[in-house]
């Protein structure tokens, strides 16, 4: 072959047909991607990320996380369950509509099912499925209510309610998704474990929060100071002869890992309702401090101007 | 177009020295980065078992040494070595002197410094965070630089060539030289200058990886393997139109295959990188056979060099058979975000591209530099290293990576048990990495021990001393 300019042309259309398809449809297909009003409840998703969980982002980054954990939530498909919520007052024809549709069941298990509400009555693959069910319980004057779950291994394990979908991941730049799990999952760690500290003790020696951990420690994100008198406010729970206090970088990280969750259900990713905000009721009680979350009790060292003691 | 009276009677030793200067400079400092990325290699899979070790440090930590070894063997050494081979096989095929030498010189000192500059801040935590793209914006744009001075003087050379019929490598290696400039440009523009939106990074990023090893440095292997197989068995390629068939074919499929099903995608990606990934099968069947056919063929007791071309096809067809299985969706399902495909990476990388860029280097590297190999037996303890330790490590990572897919599809099994039982497995590899450490290591001190020659005192150190010593020696008895 002496047809230089042929094989030219042929090398440039090669890459220039996959450039197109893969790099500028995609593009064209979600390049204007915007945050929208999620019903039922018309909140805004994706929100952005806050400043401080921007920067924990680039902790995240630096220090090449993504080499170890994922954040990416997988989904075989999903199952819908109809779930018994009230059995109302006409008891015995709710059982009766319940053996019907259960006849596979002893008596007494759907008997325990219209006493004890809510209880799952049947799970089904698709939308359809339920519907008869759902009018002959309706007809005997139950409250229905039909769940679509997501099924999968990561989602069985716990990693999520749902798969992960593009609009998670608007906000995240860079995008670190990962590509193995030498660590567990990290796309809703925020919804798993809320508590600021955990994550920085975590962080600190992750073989105190999780006995036999692979995962390294990270001490140059903290501070250690001999204790003194006057211990300092914002020091971690560890045992030691030193007060080990979180730098600015250390708390970043811990507020963006806090931060990543995806559980809103979406239409292209159907998952569970979160439950409803409870309702207000006014008393002249102090509020109680919740025991899995201390975020608020945590400020960031890193911007307390004078560290006079820290031997850094 | 010259006319053919006019050829100027050139022997292979004129052709080998006019390539001295800009080869054994890519080759010596492709050497250097191969060791340095070895090391930090051990560096990171002993991190991977053992979190404790040389944990303080924050530029020692795990996620900065990893990216800083798979930089240093991917952009110093991989394509460094395939450029030097390149320009070589450009002469050598096309009868022609090699133009602008000193350019392609300065040209590979940019793209060297450009890559210290990367690395250092990689330490220092300036990673952009893309995989195989984490050279931070400061250090890229020079390695671009250097990357289009060397590749257009490159490509001058092969316009101005005597011999005006192209060998099936002068296509592979076009291919390499002109993709990586698009490739690399691309990747750079929509991920770190003007980065694109959410998922979009990770379809630039899949595009870009995959088209780094299978496009690029892999037209670099394909283009040394139909290169020296031949010629070491003293015979010409069996068929020329089978080649041609398989080289349209791979170009067409292979730029396809970038993006895994089960990512947080558009579906129709992934759809489109599984039947890429199977389809390029068809190409790589061709090309199979158009080796194979050769091979048997042999007139002659091969050169003991051989050995690392045979490895490399080896690795390279099984490699491509690797990544096709997880075009089946319940094995992708299994082995996606497994170790299964650091193994497959590292199948390609040291078992195919690394064992034809050292080979070609064997080969190459006398015949430029006019001296014979101080000790032939340092080439067999590097190859069987290498060979052995790539060996380790791939089938300790396949294996892992299918016992984490499959402990993984019990839900109930908690997740540290999985990890910990993967530790066997990640000790194995650290084995094999320390015996790939010492291979290059030979491999290196040897190259350097061949070039002494030119600069007595300290080879690696002293190279732009070497450079103008190496100008100024005229001759030396190169053999064709």
């Amino acid at each position: 072959m002496k047809h230089g300019p042929y094989l030219f042309l042929g090398l440039f259309f090669s890459l220039a047909l996959s450039w197109v398809g893969m790099i500028a449809t995609p593009q064209l297909e979600l390049g204007n991607a915007q945050p929208t009003n999620v019903p039922p409840s018309n909140v805004l998703y994706p929100t952005p990320y806050s400043g401080e969980a921007n920067l924990g982002r680039d902790v995240y980054r630096a220090n090449g996380c993504a080499f170890c954990h994922t954040q990416v939530v997988r989904q075989r498909g999903t199952s819908v369950e109809l779930l018994l919520t009230d059995a109302g007052t006409n008891q015995p024809g709710v059982v009766a509509a319940l053996r019907q549709i259960r006849p596979d069941l002893p008596a007494t298990e759907v008997q325990r099912w219209a006493s004890s509400t809510p209880s799952t009555v049947l799970t089904v693959s698709t939308r359809g499925g339920t519907d008869t069910a759902e009018k002959a319980l309706r007809d005997a004057g139950a409250q229905v209510s039909v769940k679509v779950v997501p099924t999968g291994l990561d989602v069985e394990r716990g990693w999520g309610d749902r798969l992960s979908v593009g609009p998670d991941y608007l906000y995240d730049a860079p995008l670190m998704l990962g590509s193995v799990r030498l660590g567990p999952d990290l796309a809703n760690i925020g919804a798993r474990q809320t508590n600021l500290t955990w994550h920085l003790v975590h962080l600190y020696d992750p073989k105190q929060t999780s006995p036999g951990s692979t995962m390294p420690r990270y001490p140059f994100l903290f501070q250690t100071r001999p204790r003194g008198s006057r211990p300092s406010p914002d020091a971690l729970p560890v045992q030691g002869e030193n007060e080990v206090i979180p730098t600015r970088e250390a708390v970043a990280l811990a507020t963006y890992l806090a931060n990543l969750k995806a559980t809103m259900p979406l239409f292209e990713a159907p998952g569970p309702l979160p439950p409803p905000p409870p309702a207000v009721v006014l008393t002249n009680q102090p509020e109680a401090q919740a025991p899995t979350n201390l975020s608020i009790t945590i400020p960031s060292s890193g911007l307390t101007p004078s560290q006079p003691n820290s031997p850094k | 177009m010259p006319e053919a009276s006019n050829q100027p009677r050139l022997s292979a030793a004129d052709l080998d020295y006019s390539t001295r200067l800009p080869v054994l400079v890519l080759f010596l400092s492709a050497a250097v980065w191969l060791v340095a990325g070895a090391f930090f290699g051990v560096l990171s899979a002993i991190k991977a078992h053992a979190p404790g070790f040389l944990a303080g440090q924050a530029w020692l930590t795990y996620g900065r040494v990893l990216p800083v070894s798979r930089n240093a063997l991917v952009y110093g050494f991989a394509l460094q070595a395939g450029l030097g081979v390149g320009l070589w096989m450009f002469c050598r095929l096309g009868r022609n002197l090699l133009l602008g030498s000193w350019a392609i010189t300065a040209g590979a000192a940019l793209w060297n410094t450009g890559l210290l500059i990367g690395l250092v801040l990689i330490l220092a935590g300036g990673s952009t965070g893309h995989d195989w793209l984490e050279l931070p914006a400061a250090a890229s744009p020079i390695l671009f630089c250097g990357y289009l001075l060397m590749s257009a003087w490159a490509l001058i050379t092969l316009h101005a060539r005597w011999q005006r019929n192209f060998y099936v490598s002068q296509w592979f290696l076009l291919a390499a030289v002109l993709w990586f400039a698009w490739i690399y440009a691309t990747a750079q523009v929509l991920l770190v200058f003007f980065p694109v939106r959410g998922v979009l990074q990770a379809v630039v990023d899949g595009w870009f990886v995959h088209n780094l090893f299978e496009l690029c440095l892999g037209a670099f292997g394909l283009a040394v393997i139909f290169y020296f197989l031949p010629k070491l068995l003293g015979r010409t390629l069996h068929s020329q139109h089978l080649a041609l068939f398989g080289f349209w074919l791979w170009i067409l499929f292979t730029p396809w295959g970038g993006v895994r099903a089960g990512l947080p995608v558009p579906n129709w990606l992934g759809g489109v990188g599984d039947v890429a990934r199977v389809l390029v099968l068809v190409p790589a069947l061709a090309i199979a056979m158009s080796w194979y056919a050769t091979w048997v063929r042999r007139v002659k007791e091969p050169d003991p060099l051989l050995r690392f071309f045979l490895v490399a096809a080896a690795s390279y067809l099984l490699g491509l058979l690797l990544d096709a299985v997880t075009a089946e969706s319940e094995a992708n399902r299994v082995l996606l975000f497994t170790l299964y495909d650091q193994g497959v990476a590292q199948l390609k990388f040291h078992g195919f591209i690394g064992m034809a860029l050292s080979g070609a280097i064997y080969y190459i590297a006398p015949r430029v530099a006019g001296v014979e190999w101080p000790s032939p037996s340092w080439i067999r303890a590097h190859f069987w290293c290498a060979a052995v330790g790539t060996a380790l490590m791939v089938v300790s990572l396949l294996i892992g990576g299918v016992v984490e897919g499959l402990e993984m599809r019990n839900p109930r099994s908690e997740f540290l048990t999985i990890v910990r039982s993967l530790l066997p497995f990640l000790g194995t590899s650290t084995l094999g990495a320390t015996l790939l450490l010492v291979g290059y290591g030979i491999g290196a001190i040897h190259l350097e021990r061949l070039l002494s020659v030119f600069c007595p005192c300290a080879a690696i150190t002293g190279w732009v001393k070497s450079a103008t010593k190496i100008g100024s020696n005229p001759g030396g008895g190169a053999k064709a």
